[in-house]
């Protein structure tokens, strides 16, 4: 190719604590070309393009070399490191609102491009960028504040900032996930158009298919496959990237897989390939091999150093049952049904009209999706449907009950809290109290007055360990805090918890948003065998591909407008 | 292969966790200032404890022959215009000061949390009302109140304790109910409720060892100021009445003599300079062990 | 009807929410000394004594007559139910009469605004020495965070959050005035000496601040949009000076009127132990000679003077902090 853009070679990254998060990483991007860095939490993207930028913390060890146009980065002093970030480097990050200083108006944000180098930009660039990248009335909306800007206008403000110098590279880490499906591809197009070279660090599987041009699966700090992104996708090689793309939803056949174990720890010394632990056709000499990107895969089985594959490439790994569907029954009372329900918070002018006149039912054994944008009150739809609101006009019916009237009969029965309907949240850590033991978090429902036999803390904890294997955390210490395990962890124990209730109704809110996609994958299965069990499901999504997947139902929901 | 077995073959692999260190004392112990806040605090607690029984003299026993005299092998820390050894004072003031920080802080604590906690709950016209109240009284400088309620009622031990109370006690109530609100809308709190559990049993188990965490870092930090303010109201003679040994009554006789006899202002001072020190590292060291690691 | 030009309904648009916080924190802090006034009133009918009676010796009659007592218990409705008497004194004090000393019979108010501009000079110095020592502090701390600088500072800091002002007074005044001959023991509230007092009366404030912006500055370096300057090739400096210090600002603010309660507390003591002429030593003067209106006028003036200046910090961050007065459009 071409002079390149940025050039990584054996890059290695040690942090202050030990863990050594990128362990010998080679690439290199054309001009104008997007190579995307997928993979999930902790395998080192983010890291690959902070190290380029130059922005790792002080105590962080960098060795191998990176170049940047014609700049020697990995040995560059920070004065020209300065200089050269924000003119030949461009950065884009996660969340728009968080990436702008909150006292400044958008103006002054992106003008900082020009004054963080003491310039000044050129009177009327900066209305003219952001004409151009289709805000309208740009030259009265950027004297606004961030707080006033929509998330997706926002971001595209933040990328005319990043490409304000006409850089050749811009790193991009997450420029999608603070904000909805629709505003993705939009925001990517717009970085696109810049013309630069783009390093795009995403954990978002169809934003890669759709915009870049060539895919690095990163995973416990190395690249192990390299590729164009129409190959990686429709012929994946290396059994990380297989087991990751049968996982997500998007790019699964039928209902994701899940992947048993976790990454290894960088902080002690890895002996092998890293993925061997957890791999579908490991060998025993992937405990010494781990070979660098060889055809684009690094794999000891797939392509040994200096051999020809030793497996069929073609072979598929072995596949899950698929879940059992109880076939439905449309005579049967429906488990939860609202009936015009509304919510409206705060009055007169100033009212926000968060839910508007949605009806609803849902069957024993069903799962019903709602899909749709932020704020556009699926959440508040779904509390309507747990009881945990009254509606201000409506009702609620529960198991062919009538449970909650909003209007001038305003009803509220407690009908419901006994365990009838159970939650599900975004927050896995959230969900349980910190301060308690997690077998007594996941008992917590048996203690209910309403229930008759009342199992003491030893019998708790019995029954615990029972929940805990269902759930495959069979050898968890069932003294642990919720701080001390992981997200997927926790949200396991959270849908042990909701069951253990024998709920009737599930009400989940972004189930899987804060998971990596191994991992959420198994909290979908748990969610598709409640169903079968005869639970009804309502789940709420910002991810339309997993609704699809997982539900009988998906319903869209805009603006409070249910359809 | 079946999901089961999947989930077997998850169960096998190793855990990922994090030892964890869960005991509240080990916690402390591993902190480096609350472990020199811990030494201190000990050592004055035990002071103060042993009091009256480590004094060499009676602390109120006048003896004019040997008055203003300076620290000596008989007399360690002196002895001042009446005669009296002051260490004896001090030992036994000691009792008192901290003693009395303690019970204020103890009637502070309590109804803070009451008010609080029923504020937070009842919502509507009593949380009105209440946090009006508590509004009111946070408008007004606690010293100033203090030094108000017992300029008007006059001075003495039992009208420094309701002074101080009722001057203190609103910051308290105040974060409880904040604390309170949040927890309502949390979503363990909900679970608990779909669940079926009663809201008492959600507040004894979930809410209150929350915010009593919350209350314990903030009196503890604030033992230090209080008893600043017990020894300054004393000091301005309108807490402690002579002849009762108290730190801030002592500072306040060494003032006469302070040119001619300067062990009688140290004596006091030290020891109240320390407990502030201990109860500002203790309190530091309890707000970085028990938030934000928990809520 | 008018023409009315879009300008001027976007105008209004922007102003409308200004106008409202303004107005709502207007009106806490109204209803706030409203509810102050109940206590400061509430303090005489808790004092034991006869008002009537030591009115009338203030004013100089030395042995009142029955009548003359029962004369100006009926001047001062004291047979009244409790809430008329509110309702009467409310009435007297927002004219300004806050009745009259019982020590001299002169009204309270005039004895305490001849002694107010005594405190507010020892006050105002001492929350400028505060302020000055914590923005250096915060500053020199969050430069070098975790280097020397920062580590000798937080030891002082430790130190100087630990002593009370009415303790370093009284070390100040020993070793330094006594000993040293710096200052006079019995000053005359005249500017030359506040020095002393004030830095006695600062050092715990100066502590806290210093903490409080240390940690608030090191949480804003922290901030993704400190991360995205420093993307954008700002300097160090830049980051701090530009980026962090502004929006720390804002909880040192917050922080600041609080603090200015307690200032105003730790005067009274203070100024006992320099002599220093305000407000502060003057009521202690009252409280020992059972002056009581005398104590109420304190508590009003002081009350008012921290609500106000609340008020004052809390429109202050109104104005420095965007999202306080803009709402969400998008």
């Amino acid at each position: 190719m071409s002079q390149p853009v940025v050039h990584c070679r054996d890059l290695h990254v040690r942090y202050a604590n030990g863990a050594h998060a990128v362990r010998g990483v080679d690439f290199a991007l054309a001009p104008g070309e997007c190579l995307a860095l997928v993979g999930e939490s902790g395998c080192g993207k983010t890291t690959i393009a902070r190290a380029i930028l130059g922005l790792l913390p002080p105590n962080a060890q960098v060795s191998g070399e990176i170049v940047v146009g014609s700049h020697v980065i990995s040995a560059a002093a920070p004065g020209l490191l300065r200089r050269i970030r924000g003119r030949e480097i461009g950065f884009v990050a996660q969340n728009p609102f968080a990436a702008c200083n909150p006292l400044d108006r958008v103006e002054r944000h992106v003008a900082e491009a020009w004054h963080a180098h003491g310039q000044t930009p050129p009177p009327g660039r900066i209305g003219a960028m952001l004409r151009g990248l289709g805000i309208d009335r740009a030259a009265e909306q950027m004297r606004h504040y961030p707080h006033q800007w929509s998330g997706g206008m926002l971001q595209r403000a933040t990328i005319a900032a990043a490409a304000a110098h006409r850089p050749a590279l811009i790193i991009a880490d997450e420029p999608t996930s603070a904000l909805d499906a629709d505003r993705a591809d939009s925001t990517l197009a717009v970085l696109r158009a810049t013309g630069a070279a783009i390093l795009l660090v995403s954990h978002d599987i169809g934003v890669v298919q759709r915009h870049a041009d060539r895919v690095a699966v990163c995973y416990a700090g190395r690249i192990v496959e390299l590729g164009s992104s129409a190959e990686v996708f429709a012929h994946p090689r290396h059994p990380y990237t297989r087991a990751l793309l049968a996982a997500t939803p998007r790019t699964a056949q039928g209902l994701p897989i899940p992947l048993a174990g976790t990454p290894p720890r960088l902080t002690e010394a890895i002996h092998g390939c890293a993925f061997a632990p957890r791999c579908a056709f490991a060998q025993p000499a992937c405990q010494h091999h781990d070979p660098p990107l060889h055809h684009g895969v690094a794999c000891p089985v797939l392509y040994p150093p200096g051999g020809a594959p030793t497996i069929n490439v073609a072979r598929e790994p072995e596949t899950l049952t698929p879940p059992k569907r109880a076939p439905h029954n449309k005579v049967l009372t429906p488990v939860v049904e609202a009936r015009r329900v509304a919510q409206r918070y705060g009055r007169g002018l100033r009212a926000v009209h968060a839910v508007r006149a949605a009806s609803l039912a849902v069957r024993p054994g069903e799962i019903v999706g709602i899909a749709g944008p932020s704020g556009c009150g699926k959440s508040t739809l779904l509390r309507l449907l747990a009881t945990i609101e009254t509606p201000s006009s409506g009702e609620v019916w529960l198991n062919g009950e009538l449970t909650t009237r909003g209007g001038s009969q305003r009803l509220f029965s407690a009908m419901a809290r006994n365990g009838f309907v159970m939650p599900i949240f975004q927050d896995p850590l959230g969900s349980l109290d910190r301060r308690w033991p997690i077998w007594r978090s996941l008992t917590e429902p048996l203690t209910a007055p309403q229930r008759m036999k009342r199992p003491d803390a030893h019998q708790r904890r019995a029954i615990a360990r029972e929940r805990l294997a269902e759930v495959g955390l069979a050898h968890l210490d069932l003294e642990a805090r919720p701080d001390e395990l992981s997200l997927g962890q926790c949200q396991r124990i959270a849908i042990a918890r909701a069951l253990i209730a024998e709920p009737r109704l599930l009400v989940a809110d972004e189930p899987t948003s804060a998971l990596d996609a191994s991992v959420a994958a198994g909290i979908l299965r748990f969610l598709a065998d409640a169903a079968y069990s005869g639970t009804a499901i309502v789940i709420v999504s910002h991810d339309r591909s997993l609704l699809d997947i997982l539900c009988d139902r998906v319903l869209t929901m805009e603006q409070g407008i249910l359809s | 292969m079946k999901f089961s077995q999947l989930l077997t073959r998850q169960a096998s692999m190793p855990v990922e966790t994090i030892p964890p260190t869960r005991s509240l004392w080990r916690q402390l112990l591993q902190h480096r200032e609350a472990r020199v806040g811990l030494l201190l605090a000990l050592f004055l607690v035990g002071l103060a404890l042993g009091g009256p029984l480590l004094a060499p003299y009676d602390p109120n026993r006048p003896n004019y022959r040997e008055k203003l005299a300076p620290p000596s092998v008989e007399h360690w820390l002196g002895t001042d215009q009446a005669g009296r050894d002051q260490l004896s004072r001090v030992l036994v003031g000691g009792r008192q000061t901290l003693g009395t920080a303690l019970l204020i802080l103890s009637l502070i604590f309590g109804i803070g949390l009451v008010v609080g906690s029923i504020a937070g709950m009842s919502g509507g016209i009593v949380d009105v009302v209440l946090m009006r109240l508590v509004d009111i009284v946070m408008a007004l400088p606690s010293i100033v109140l203090a030094i108000a309620i017992v300029g008007v009622l006059g001075p003495g031990f039992q009208n420094l304790i309701l002074a101080l109370v009722v001057a203190w006690w609103a910051y308290y109530a105040r974060l409880t109910r904040s604390y309170v609100l949040n927890a309502r809308q949390r979503p363990d709190v909900i679970a608990a409720r779909l669940a079926g559990i009663g809201w008492g049993r959600i507040m004894l188990g979930h809410v209150l060892p929350g915010v009593a965490a919350q209350l314990l870092i903030i009196a503890t930090l604030d033992l230090g100021a209080l008893i600043a303010a017990i020894a300054g109201l004393s000091f301005l003679g309108l807490g402690v009445q002579p002849p009762t040994a108290e730190w801030g009554a002592m500072l306040s006789d060494s003032r006469l003599y302070v040119a001619v006899a300067p062990w009688l202002l140290l004596g006091p001072l030290v020891p109240i300079f320390l407990v502030v020190v201990a109860a500002n590292l203790l309190g530091n060291a309890l707000r970085d062990i028990l938030d934000p690691a928990r809520c | 009807m008018g023409h009315v030009s879009l300008a001027s309904v976007q105008r209004m648009r922007i102003m409308l929410p200004l106008v409202r916080a303004v107005g709502t924190r207007v009106t806490q802090a109204l209803l706030t000394v409203l509810g102050i006034s109940v206590i400061i009133w509430g303090l005489l009918p808790l004092a034991p004594g006869d008002p009537a009676l030591r009115l009338l010796q203030a004013r100089g009659v030395q042995d009142p007559t029955a009548e003359q007592v029962a004369a100006v218990r009926a001047d001062l409705a004291l047979d009244r139910p409790l809430p008329v008497q509110y309702i009467e004194w409310l009435g007297r004090a927002v004219r300004g009469d806050l009745s009259v000393s019982y020590q001299t019979g002169r009204p309270v108010l005039e004895e305490l605004g001849k002694r107010m501009p005594a405190t507010l000079l020892l006050s105002g110095t001492a929350l400028l020495l505060a302020l000055v020592a914590a923005l250096g502090g915060g500053l020199l701390c969050a430069a070098y965070a975790e280097r020397w600088p920062d580590r000798i500072i937080r030891l002082l800091t430790q130190i100087g959050a630990a002593a009370p002002a009415f303790l370093l007074g009284l070390l100040v005044l020993r070793f330094v005035v006594v000993e040293f001959g710096v200052g006079r023991v019995l000053s005359g509230g005249q500017w030359q000496y506040v020095l002393l007092p004030a830095m006695c009366l600062a050092v715990s404030r100066a502590a806290d601040w210093t903490q409080l912006l240390r940690a608030s500055l090191l949480e804003a370096l922290g901030a993704q949009y400190v991360l995205v300057a420093q993307a954008r090739g700002a300097t160090k400096l830049r980051l701090l000076w530009r980026y962090a210090l502004p929006n720390a600002a804002l909880p040192l603010l917050t922080a600041i009127g609080v603090g200015l309660g307690g200032l105003l507390g730790g005067a009274a003591i203070v100024e006992a132990i320099f002599t220093w002429p305000g407000i502060g030593s003057y009521v202690l003067e009252a409280i020992s000679a059972r002056d009581y209106p005398v104590v109420q006028g304190f508590v009003a003036l002081i009350g008012l003077s921290y609500v106000t200046a609340s008020l004052l910090v809390d429109l202050l961050a109104l104005g420095l902090d965007p999202r306080l007065r803009t709402p969400r459009t998008a």
